[in-house]
């Protein structure tokens, strides 16, 4: 059996779309989130360049996978077609084909490569009995503090490291409306050094005292992606 | 902390989430001011295997056509979210409006095996419902059960108000029909509904029959309570299959679930007639789409899922009497859309160097095969015609396509069941890997691999063989160590079942009423998720039967006479008793019965209408 010939000569474009994947699609994984994106592209009759061989996939990369709990606002993901598309029709024809919770909010030909991603911009609601602005103020110092030595869970074990450099920025505020602590952090999201949040909040709720209970929880949404120098990133 | 941002916190902490947020594209949302009547729709397993059963899937299609039903579906927690549930007080919901069931007017639960029954029961007490239907008032819901089990749901029958017996896509919207009429018309009763439900074709009320017993335990007397409630209940079936609603959408599991694909349903029925196959006799007569039908029907699908991968069901795909034409239907669009087919249930003897270059064409699969017994003369006692020679013609022609894992269904403890005939389980698998080597390796993948997998005999209503015993759970089990000492071929690997769950399975497939007892108390000792190794307890089972004054034997191993009144016996599945005896003979005499494409055989299911093309007048 001949491999397709994904549409014959014309050459094949990258487009990237800047989606959203929110509310409850916070708890599907990467692969998840991947293969119901795969199905809404065929379903929208993108023309998908498939790999040749004998068992042909399309090809779809994503900056930084997302872990299972947090949402998004901007996740950049790359999908490779036979052919130029016109980006509206494409996103009107992936915005009925979505599932409620994701949204592609643009689609363009990228003029970067997403490994030149450089930093991830997070807002953080913690939730906890005491919060307020005392409590905001010390965990605003503490992110402020030269070394922040975390835990880290690796394959080969656990070590001690230092992630204030994968910090590029980071503001706690009490937010009395829904009595949170409201976070704005900026981490790393280079694949060498990428910080997960969580890491984070570990640090600060074992520094700052914050208590666990039943009143107890966290949420957190990407909210920017930017370039080694701060600009957003496209 | 707002009550979702609760639920997320707790969803944060249980194992795969995304089986709990619903929110799936393709589900139907109603306004639920706006519908007369709401019905949930269960199935009491883990949404991964439940999102995969296509009954589900067809008959959520057909309430929701209907404006004014609204279908939903709930499926069993896993017992990491169970025990969050329970802990935070949060009862069970459907995944479209996250609702609790009580708010429905009706719950339907799926009854694919018996080893579920525990399940719907957990899943109606998370629910908040109580578990015997005389408990429950005229405010609950109506509980309804359908699906296989249905034939002999006895062991459950005090926890239903009404079984949909057969199928239920055209019975199912009758009922609902009928709840709304008679809610519209004013002095709804329960009672009153449940009277008027029994006379609806297909549909069974329990509570209309009263059961009665003799000293020696065997059921005496099965009578209506009531002149106008049927003594028998036939089961429905579609007429025209090929006309009949099928799904244009499905809803998509954002998780991986065990059958994530295109479905299309070829044919409903099967022409073999298996002696142990409940489904072979239970869904007869057989009934076919046209392929044009079909191959439109997997078109449509596809454009609305975006799947990969095409499967077509059936009992027995090799006896559609227009394969060819529906693959080349398919593999005009298929290969070009990068869509995959597969054929599960391919028989031995209908494989073919074709048929595997079309199926293979886009993706590659491991093969499986079910010879089911080791002997050729075991295989004449439970009418399954193939032969050796078939496995090795089959066996080869995979090989010399690339193939090098083969997978071997087998059964043990089948009536008549000798040591040859275990013996020849190894033999057989010996074959295979003869047949591998005497290929030339150039001509052959590398990496052979053969897994014999072999499941214990149930008896089951409705076969030929529903009379017979299972063999004594010791039996069983020296069995399994007999042929694991057989099998000492390097490159065969051997799988047995528990024979315990078999056992259990046993007692239920062909319980009665006097069962209700032990599956309520092992609901309130915590027993759900009896097929799932991890949950399965068989001491605290056997301490519950103890308890409740149940001896399991007696349901399982017990040879039953063929004048005796069995469980099932309102239950009318279209083939006569006497059909079923007469085979039970011919089993005994390793005679084979022709299939329905060679020769009718007057099992009697012509009465139900249907295509007929192969049946006798």
């Amino acid at each position: 059996m001949v491999p397709s010939m994904n549409g014959g000569a014309q050459t094949p474009v990258w487009v990237r779309l800047r989606m959203r994947k929110a509310g409850p699609l916070q708890f599907i994984s990467h692969l998840d989130f991947l293969r119901t994106l795969q199905k809404a592209l065929v379903r929208a009759g993108l023309p998908l360049w498939y790999s040749m061989g004998y068992n042909p996939i399309p090809k779809i990369s994503v900056a930084a996978p997302l872990s299972v709990g947090v949402s998004s606002e901007c996740e950049l993901v790359d999908v490779r077609l036979t052919r130029p598309v016109d980006p509206e029709r494409a996103v009107a024809a992936l915005r009925e084909n979505l599932p409620v919770h994701m949204a592609v909010t643009e689609l363009y030909v990228p003029e970067t490569k997403l490994s030149a991603l450089a930093w991830i911009g997070y807002e953080v609601q913690v939730f906890t009995d005491g919060a307020s602005d005392g409590l905001a103020a010390a965990c605003q110092d503490f992110l402020a503090s030269p070394v922040i030595m975390v835990l880290k869970k690796t394959k080969s074990g656990e070590r001690e490291s230092n992630i204030r450099p994968q910090i590029k920025e980071a503001a706690c505020r009490y937010d009395p409306a829904a009595d949170c602590l409201a976070l704005r952090l900026v981490l790393s999201a280079q694949q060498a050094s990428f910080l997960n949040p969580e890491y984070v909040l570990g640090a600060l709720k074992s520094a700052c005292g914050i208590a666990e209970g039943a009143a107890q929880g966290h949420t957190i949404c990407r909210t920017g992606v930017f370039a080694e120098d701060m600009q957003p990133f496209r | 902390m707002t009550h979702q941002q609760r639920i997320d916190t707790l969803l944060k902490t249980v194992s795969k989430p995304g089986r709990y947020i619903g929110a799936e594209y393709g589900q139907v949302q109603k306004d639920s001011a706006a519908v007369k009547l709401r019905f949930a729709l269960c199935f009491p397993d883990t949404y991964e295997i439940g999102m995969s059963n296509l009954g589900v899937r067809i008959l959520y299609d057909v309430l929701n056509r209907a404006e004014d039903i609204a279908c939903e579906r709930a499926y069993a927690p896993w017992l990491d979210m169970d025990r969050a549930m329970r802990a935070h007080g949060i009862p069970l919901c459907t995944m479209e409006s996250g609702e609790q069931l009580t708010a429905f007017e009706m719950v339907g639960f799926s009854l694919q095996y018996e080893l579920c029954y525990t399940t719907a029961l957990h899943m109606l007490d998370l629910a908040g419902i109580p578990l015997y239907a005389a408990e429950r008032d005229e405010s609950a819901p109506l509980i309804i059960g359908g699906g296989p089990c249905a034939y002999n749901a006895e062991p459950v029958a005090d926890f239903f108000d009404v079984f949909a017996i057969g199928e239920a896509e055209e019975s199912l919207p009758e009922l609902c029909r009928l709840y709304i009429r008679m809610k519209e018309a004013g002095g709804y009763t329960k009672q009153g509904f449940l009277r008027e439900a029994a006379k609806i074709g297909g549909m069974y009320v329990p509570s209309l029959y009263e059961v009665s017993y003799r000293e020696d335990g065997r059921v005496a007397g099965i009578v209506p309570r009531y002149g106008d409630v049927p003594a028998k209940v036939r089961k429905r079936i579609v007429a025209d299959l090929d006309s009949a609603p099928f799904p244009t959408h499905f809803v998509l599991p954002y998780i991986e679930t065990v059958h994530d694909r295109v479905v299309v349903e070829v044919n409903r029925g099967c022409i073999r007639g298996c002696r142990f196959c409940q489904a072979g006799m239970v869904c007869r007569p057989n009934r076919e789409k046209k392929p044009e039908t079909l191959a439109r029907q997997a078109r449509c699908l596809y454009e609305n899922t975006g799947y990969d991968e095409v499967s077509l069901v059936s009992l027995s795909i090799s006896d559609y009497s227009k394969l060819d034409e529906l693959t080349r239907l398919l593999l005009t669009w298929t290969d070009d859309a990068h869509v995959g087919l597969s054929l599960p249930s391919l028989r031995l003897d209908s494989f073919s160097q074709e048929l595997m270059e079309r199926v293979s064409s886009v993706r590659q699969g491991g093969l499986t095969f079910a010879p089911e017994a080791g002997t050729q003369r075991l295989r004449d006692v439970i009418n399954k015609n193939i032969t050796e020679a078939d496995l090795v013609r089959a066996v080869d022609i995979a090989f010399r396509n690339g193939k090098s894992s083969v997978k071997l269904y087998f059964m043990q403890g089948l009536p008549t069941e000798g040591q040859e005939d275990l013996r020849g389980i190894a033999r057989l698998a010996d074959k295979v890997t003869e047949t591998y080597r005497a290929i030339p390796k150039e001509q052959r993948s590398r990496g052979l691999n053969v897994t014999v997998s072999v499941s214990c005999f149930i008896p089951k209503p409705f076969t030929p063989f529903q009379w017979d015993g299972q063999d004594p759970l010791g039996t069983l089990e020296e069995k399994q160590q007999f042929l694991r000492g057989e099998i000492t071929n390097r490159q065969v690997r051997y799988h047995w079942h528990d024979a315990r769950a078999s056992h259990l399975e046993a007692v239920f497939a062909r319980g009665d009423r006097r069962l209700a007892p032990a599956l309520a108390t092992a609901c309130r000792e915590g027993l759900f998720f009896d097929a799932w190794d991890e949950c399965f307890d068989f001491d605290k089972w056997m301490e519950v039967f103890r308890r409740c004054g149940i001896d399991p034997t007696f349901y399982a191993n017990r040879v039953m006479e063929k004048d005796e009144t069995l469980p099932w016996d309102m239950i009318d599945c279209g083939v006569s008793k006497a059909f079923l005896w007469r085979e039970r003979e011919r089993a005994y005499a390793a005679r084979p019965t022709p299939n329905c494409a060679e020769q009718c055989s007057g099992c009697g299911a012509n009465c139900l209408g249907g295509e007929g093309r192969w049946c006798r007048a």
